[in-house]
Order: structure tokens, then sequence, then C-alpha cells
């Protein structure tokens, strides 16, 4: 497999969505080459980062803490 | 005296220029820590604090890195604080110093706290239908096929749409070079 066909199936990959045929490929790919490990490694933390749960921030706490930062800032005591 | 008003004046511009358009992001970031509203919201206060303290000595490029980094360290002795019985006996201090020594807090954080929020900013921008596929399989873990049942659209477009918002976000990342921003670290602040 070259890396351009690796890259095409990568993201399908780290969903486990590809047979078990093309996974070795691709497995066999990243265990020889240092740029789609590094690419395969970026996507798996893109995964992490977007499965992790969110928080709509209240309006009401970035407005404190908007006051407070302004607050801080004024009260000179750096 | 007039000169020292405008010197305090700018520093006040300054933090609060820096720290704003931030807080949102700190307060996410805080979140993901405490995993509570009200312990994230002291959070982000007492890493402010440090930042106005520590302020003259940054040289203002990526505030963002900056302020995460602060936090990172505000948040792993605040931990540290609330386990005080554990001081007592040395063989479990060093225990949980040796589980300090990992720059995360375990379990709530899986990821670089600055290259998830940039995730998530990118994250936001991506139109409506983009973010549902991804909601689906990164966050619920859905099987494409499953996801194409619940959104009502082929397999195909599901994976078109996963693949190219997930390279949209490593496209942002590149431009902020974000990568690059962490692996040389911005570990040496306090
Ligand atoms: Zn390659």
């Amino acid at each position: 497999m070259s890396c351009a066909q690796v890259m095409v199936v990568m993201q399908a990959y780290l969903d486990g969505e590809v047979d078990e045929r093309t996974a070795k490929k691709v497995a066999k790919h990243l265990d020889s080459c240092a740029d789609c490990q590094y690419e395969s490694s970026v996507y798996v933390d893109i995964k992490k980062s977007l499965a992790q749960p969110k928080i709509d921030p209240d309006p009401d706490v970035l407005a404190a803490l908007s006051d407070f930062t302004r607050n801080l800032a004024a009260s000179g005591n750096s | 005296m007039v000169l020292l008003m405008d010197q305090q004046t700018d520093t006040e511009t300054k933090f609060e220029k820096l720290v704003l358009p931030e807080l949102e992001i700190m307060y996410r970031t805080a979140w993901l820590y405490t995993r509570s509203k009200s312990e994230a919201e002291d959070l982000v206060q007492e890493t402010l604090l440090k930042a106005y303290k520590a302020l003259d000595r940054f040289d203002g490029r990526y505030p963002r890195a900056w302020l995460l980094t602060i936090m990172r360290n505000t948040n792993i002795n605040r931990a540290r604080k609330k386990k005080p019985d554990l001081l007592d006996d040395p063989e479990k201090t060093f225990e949980r110093s040796q589980e300090f020594s990992d720059t995360q807090t375990p379990e709530t954080i899986v990821v670089d706290p600055l290259f998830s929020a940039e995730v998530t900013e990118a994250y936001e921008t991506l139109p409506e239908n983009f973010r549902n596929v991804i909601d689906l399989v990164d966050l619920n873990s859905f099987s494409y096929k499953e996801t194409a049942a619940k959104l009502g659209v082929p397999v195909g477009t599901v994976m078109s749409r996963l693949h190219r918002a997930r390279k949209q976000i490593r496209e942002v990342l590149k431009e902020k070079q974000v990568e690059d921003t962490i692996s040389q670290g911005g570990d040496h602040i306090d």
C-alpha cells in the first residue's frame, strides 16, 4: 500500500470500518512509515477530543468571569 | 505619576486583550478537568490570578497555550491539596507524586487540553450536518451503518461528511501549528 492509498482509508481504518485484509495492510504500512504513523496519531487525538463530552458554558458564568478578569486587571497589584 | 498611570492602563488593557477571548475555552477546559460547573469556575479564577501575576514574564505569543499551561499546573496543585491525608504516609505520597508526575489528570483528560480546545473550536465552525455525523460516530460510538440509518442517508454520505469534517479540523490544526506548539511544550510556567 502506498502512502496515498493509506490516507484514503486512514479514517475508516481508525473507526474500525475496513475489512480485515485492508486493516492488516494499513497496519503493516504504519509500522514502517513514520509520516503516516504521525498522521494516524493526529487523527486518533482528534477522535479522542471529539469523543469528550462538551459543556455549553452558561452565559452568566462567562459574564462573571469577564468581570473577574476586568476587576483583576484594574486592581493593578501585578 | 502620569507615566505610572499610563503604564498601569497598558497592563490592564494587555491582560484583558489576552484573556477575554480565551475565557470560553478556559472554562470548557476547566470543566473537562473538574467535571463540575462550580469547580470549573474556581479553577478558571485561580488560573487568572496566577496568569496576572506572571504577566510581565509572558512574551505575548499564543496566549491560549500560556493560559492552559497555567491551568494545568494549577489543577495539579489543587488536586494535591485535596488529598492532604496522603501526605502523612511517605509511601502513599510517593504514589501520589508518581500519579501527578503525569502532565494530565487521569481519566477526565485524555488528550492535551490545548489540542483538544483547538479541535473543539474547529468543530464548532463546521456545518450542522457534519457535526451530527461526528456526534454519532465519535461521541456515541455509532458505526457508519448505524449512523446512516439514524440520519436516513447512504453510508457513503456518512463517510464523506465524517472524513471531510475531520480533515477540515486537521487543516485548522495545521494552520495554527498546534502540534508544533505542543511538541515544543510550554511546561516551564508555574
Ligand atoms: Zn506512508
